[in-house]
């Protein structure tokens, strides 16, 4: 594909050890477009071989406010059924990099493996020395081991090894939208995690129209997003009050995924002085509460004050607090931690609703969103980020000839 | 003209280093824009630098201050930050693209 996308993309397997890159044709993007409906397409062509796939959106990686979004696609342990998680941060963006748009991770690894995608190279790298480890610790591992501290990372911890349907993959050291059992997958293929890094760029079309429409779409959508910030701009996920007050005493900073204007992720320092804005002495001051609905969870789960070092855990345990925060016993931060040390050690499958994170593609806007590559919160804040105006920002940047129904499923 | 940088205001999104790659090479990439984000990650410390003809300003979180060439910087910033001096500098463009899609002020044109 000449515009937006990368040539090419990425089928693996892991059995073979053997990556092959596959022409991303412009009438395979023309008819499905990107993102979770492209994945769904990779995902039919390749469903013998028991695949997963991480892709990103057409405007993933681009100047559209809020082109974060990666997608993982496959059949949930949970449901049964094929879902589509939403990754935000920047683990999407970072994919398209490294020049692969889309990779789709075929069949099993003999031993724990984790593949390195860098500048159009696919390394199968052994994990066996990562096995065990928790995902901070592997996230740490892996950029020491290739230089590089802006590698992102879809990694699992002990949940996903043990493979548990409560098991999520986890994004570098933080939660995202897998509420799937995801890292159960990753789990059963061995796979320890996928590491992107590149310096790859990407094409536009009509670079004037793309860059007159696009700064007309950015002031619509800063004017949408207003002044909300950190957990008001998170509304949707109903974290308790005494939660957020709590919080508020250990809040550092608010932070965005890539290339997006709504700050909603918040770090909580619970290890040192929140207000201290130098560099920490301390490796691991606190967390960053990437999962709003998952810090509610667990914020009803346990002592208000204790639900940052809870997540933390539960974020380095690889496991998914919407599915095991009403497992957990203790109300205190050490006493939850060891439920949840034992929960990830469990072989028992947990029942629970899978649903989708952070927020689901249930309205035209957000739907579109998991399609284009934009962050489904910053879309549901943005009415400037229609399937409308999507389309014509399309058209304009591919020269393809798109309209809004090309956003949905 | 020159950019004013307000680190605090920085929620790390990085369109200001998609925005002057385009503004350079009308591609979407981060690795040619005089602008490079740092951050380490697990300690929630980032920022942002630009590059200049005679050094650098680093946009750190207790505040900005400029580098000059040569000299050492005495922040983590300054170390994650090396592959900057690879970059071009600031043309120090008019109306410029970092500074209007940087969505908090973190980036201001000054005369």
């Amino acid at each position: 594909m000449d515009y937006m996308y990368t040539e090419y993309y990425l089928v693996v397997d892991l059995a073979t050890g053997e990556a092959e890159e596959v022409e991303l044709e412009e009438k395979f993007v023309k008819e499905y477009v990107g993102g979770a409906k492209l994945n769904l397409a990779l995902y039919e062509k390749y469903k013998d071989e028991d695949p997963i796939v991480f892709g990103s959106g057409l405007f993933t990686s681009t100047m559209v406010p809020g082109s974060c979004l990666g997608v993982l696609t496959a059949k949930s342990p949970v449901t049964g059924k094929i879902a589509h998680a939403p990754i935000t941060w920047n683990a999407g963006a970072e994919l398209k990099f490294t020049g692969y748009s889309f990779v789709v991770v075929k069949n099993k690894a003999e031993k724990p493996t984790y593949l390195w995608l860098h500048d159009e190279i696919a390394d199968f790298v052994d994990a066996t020395a990562l096995w065990g480890k928790d995902t901070w610790q592997t996230t740490d591992a892996i950029r020491e081991e290739q230089g590089e501290d802006r590698i992102q990372l879809l990694v699992i911890g002990k949940a996903g090894e043990n493979k548990l349907t409560s098991a999520q993959v986890i994004n570098n050291y933080w939660g995202d939208g897998d509420r799937f059992g995801f890292g159960a997958i990753f789990g059963e293929k061995n796979l320890k995690a996928i590491a992107m890094r590149g310096m790859g760029e990407l094409d536009v079309d009509d670079a004037e129209g793309f860059l007159e429409k696009v700064e007309e779409v950015f002031k619509d959508v800063v004017s949408q997003v207003g002044s909300a910030k950190g957990f008001d701009a998170a509304a949707y996920a109903n974290i308790p009050a005494a939660v957020k007050a709590a919080a508020a005493k250990q809040t550092h900073r608010v932070e965005a995924d890539f290339n997006s204007p709504l700050a909603y992720k918040v770090y909580l320092k619970y290890r040192e002085d929140p207000s201290v804005m130098a560099m920490s002495d301390i490796w691991n001051p606190g967390v960053l509460v990437s999962d709003p609905i998952g810090f509610a969870a667990i914020g009803n789960a346990v002592n208000p004050e204790a639900a940052g070092e809870v997540l933390e855990a539960v974020f380095r345990l690889g496991l998914n607090p919407v599915a095991i925060a009403s497992k957990i016993k203790a109300k205190d931060a050490k006493g939850a931690i060891a439920d949840l040390e034992k929960l990830a050690e469990s072989s028992e499958a947990e029942k629970f609703d899978a649903v989708y994170s952070p927020i689901s593609p249930e309205s035209e806007r957000t739907e579109a969103a998991y399609i284009a590559g934009i962050c489904p919160v910053l879309a549901a804040k943005a009415e400037a980020l229609n399937a409308e105006t999507l389309a014509e920002l399309a058209s304009i940047s591919t020269g393809i000839d798109f309209d809004a129904d090309a956003f949905k499923m | 003209m020159s950019i004013k940088v307000e680190p605090e205001k920085c929620i790390n999104c990085g369109a200001c280093e998609l925005a002057c790659s385009f503004y350079r090479d009308e591609v979407f990439t981060t690795m040619s824009s005089s602008i490079m984000m740092y951050r380490e990650e697990v300690r929630n410390y980032f920022g942002l630098m630009l590059k200049e003809e005679d050094g650098m300003i680093e946009g750190r979180p207790e505040g900005a201050k400029f580098v000059a060439e040569g000299e050492a910087s005495d922040s983590e910033a300054g170390a994650s930050a090396k592959p900057i001096l690879m970059r071009e500098p600031c043309d120090k463009c008019k109306n410029a693209l970092c500074v209007r899609f940087c969505p908090t002020g973190c980036l201001i044109e000054v005369d």
